[in-house]
């Protein structure tokens, strides 16, 4: 390969992998925060009551 | 009405469904071929600036979007917009959000099988003994019909489909891609090292597959200020992040109403960019230049493109290493492009099925056999009158320009309607990263522009597109009555496909209407004041 590719490839490489390990490490160490009262859904407004 | 309790089992299995939703067989096929033909090394430039300019802040709306909806209980675009505006007719631009699944599931369905069907032809040792020649021609009648063999394995792959979806998300979708993604990587990376491994004198290669990457790799900066770069590049972005679907929207509107979206976004994007640009970019070009040399890989793409190097080619160069590195490389190459091809159609089944179950109190099983049965009849004419460009046509309309459209209208009221502001705290609301002020301002304004760039920089091809340019300059040099005759029923199969493609949107947007009259009469929250 030539330098210049060669450069634009393994930087390329690095870039993205060095990112994705970075994040799905954070997803993986980041503990999931939930309450019970969380998982009810929002209560409905009704779009004529807002005025 | 049905009141949908579900969520994801896992931060992991979500993270993996919607990098499994985004990664499909693009990623492998297109984007090669992408970078080949926009500055080969140069057009990583733009391809990563769009990443960062319009990929991310669509993660970030979409996911946000998705996420604001469920809180109130929808799980599907119509009223996913709908909530977001007081103005009515946002629920009519979400019926791009279901529309668009349907029609791509339609026709990614049969790619989905094609590869299952590979799979099964690897192991059989279908492919042993055969000349270039004699895998591109089977290819040919596989596509063709000349057995029943794709039937066969397009229904398996629907039946499989509607299967997974009624086990629901985390006792179907999730153990999927639990399972999938890490194997997909699985077998990309062990191709990969093959790929850049392979030697010029080993296996029959001509040269060695480092040239595919070389030439891949090597900038033309003379390119790098050219639009059509950049188009192309904003383009790939879109279609291997799956935005401007619908799809993340719909996978959102379960998570948790705390529940993270930044990172989760970012683990999604970035994962898909992993199997994109290391792992798409070392597989096809590396092995085709390998034994075609460059002159020879061209050729082959212009002729078939990325697909046709991935079904036509690969199969025989496989059998170029020996009986068992044949079978196992063909299970591998044709497993990864299933597990890529099944994590993004179950994605796709979601929003309708969402749709049914809040709206019309459908149970899960009942909607995910609507599905299955939906995709079976819209998908029946993509595979029958395959050859005359019907799956093109869906590709195009509903696979390309629809994906702009709605991601900009989405950014629009996300950014200008619903408020940047209140758009912001959605985004960065229980956020596990910190989300850098400037996308804010990115979202606002970039990406608006970047979107009515590459919808602007769509129009000409539209246009001739829908004037069949390309058919009638064919059918103006054609002299043989055959090819007259075939060209004729591609222009008559084309424009039906775009009546049916437009009678599955109205036909949306009449059970959007019919939805939106019911919830009125049950006294049903609709939208917010903007």
């Amino acid at each position: 390969m030539n330098p210049t590719a060669l450069i634009m490839w393994l930087s390329a490489v690095l870039i993205v992998s060095s990112a994705t390990a970075y994040f799905f490490y954070k997803v993986l160490v980041t503990p999931h925060g939930k309450t019970e009262a969380e998982e009810q859904p929002t209560p409905p407004v009704k779009s004529f009551d807002v005025s | 009405m049905s009141s949908q309790h579900e969520n994801w089992g896992s931060r992991v299995g979500l993270v993996l469904a919607m990098a499994g939703n985004a990664v499909g067989l693009g990623n492998f096929l297109r984007f090669p071929v992408q970078a080949i033909q926009n500055g080969g090394g140069t057009f990583i430039i733009p391809y990563l600036v769009c990443f960062l300019l319009m990929g991310i802040p669509l993660l970030f709306v979409e996911w946000s979007m998705g996420r604001f909806g469920g809180r109130r209980g929808h799980h599907s675009t119509p009223f996913i917009l709908d909530s977001m505006s007081k103005f009515a007719f946002w629920k009519y631009i979400g019926v791009f959000g279901i529309f668009t699944n349907l029609a791509v599931a339609a026709y990614y369905c049969y790619l989905e099988s094609w590869a299952l069907g590979y799979v099964w032809n690897s192991i059989a040792g279908m492919f042993s003994g055969m000349s270039s020649d004699q895998v591109a021609g089977f290819f040919s009648d596989y596509t063709s019909l000349n057995s029943a063999e794709p039937i066969i394995f397009w229904v398996i792959c629907l039946a499989l489909n509607t299967w997974i979806l009624s086990r629901g998300l985390s006792g179907g979708v999730e153990k999927v891609a639990k399972v999938g993604m890490p194997l997909l990587i699985a077998f990309g990376v062990i191709l990969a090292i093959r790929g850049i491994t392979l030697k010029a004198g080993h296996d029959g290669a001509i040269f060695s597959g480092t040239a595919g990457l070389n030439f891949l790799w090597t900038p033309n900066f003379s390119t790098i200020w050219e639009p059509k770069v950049w188009l192309a590049a904003a383009g790939q972005i879109f279609f291997t992040l799956s935005v401007g679907m619908g799809s993340i929207q719909c996978y959102a509107s379960y998570l948790r109403s705390k529940d993270d979206v930044a990172l989760n976004a970012m683990s999604a994007g970035w994962m898909n960019e992993f199997v994109e640009v290391v792992l798409g970019g070392a597989i096809v070009i590396p092995i085709t230049v390998g034994y075609f040399g460059v002159d020879g890989m061209i050729e082959l793409v212009n002729k078939a493109g990325g697909l046709g190097l991935g079904f036509r080619t690969l199969p025989y160069l496989f059998q170029q290493w020996g009986p068992i590195l044949a079978v196992l490389a063909g299970v591998m190459w044709f497993g990864l492009l299933f597990f890529a091809g099944i994590t993004s159609s179950l994605a796709m089944g979601t929003p309708i099925m969402g749709f049914l179950r809040d709206e019309f109190g459908w149970k899960r099983e009942s909607s995910a056999w609507l599905f299955g049965a939906l995709i079976l009849i819209l998908g029946l004419p993509t595979v029958v009158f395959f050859n005359y460009g019907v799956f093109d046509e869906y590709d195009y309309w509903a696979g390309t320009v629809s994906l702009v459209v709605f991601a900009l209208f989405e950014t629009i009221l996300f950014a200008w309607v619903f408020g940047i502001n209140r758009g912001w705290k959605e985004i960065t609301m229980g956020a596990d990263i910190k989300v850098p002020v400037l996308f804010k301002y990115v979202i606002k304004f970039v990406t608006p522009v970047i979107l009515g760039a590459v919808f602007i920089g769509s129009l000409p091809s539209i246009m001739d597109t829908i004037n069949n340019t390309a058919i009638h300059e064919q059918l103006a040099a054609a002299t043989d009555e055959t090819t007259i005759s075939t060209l004729k029923k591609t222009i008559f199969f084309k424009n039906i496909s775009r009546f049916a493609l437009l009678a599955m949107w109205f036909s949306i947007a009449v059970a959007v209407a019919i939805a939106y009259r019911k919830r009125m009469r049950e006294g049903r929250f609709t939208n917010i004041e903007a």
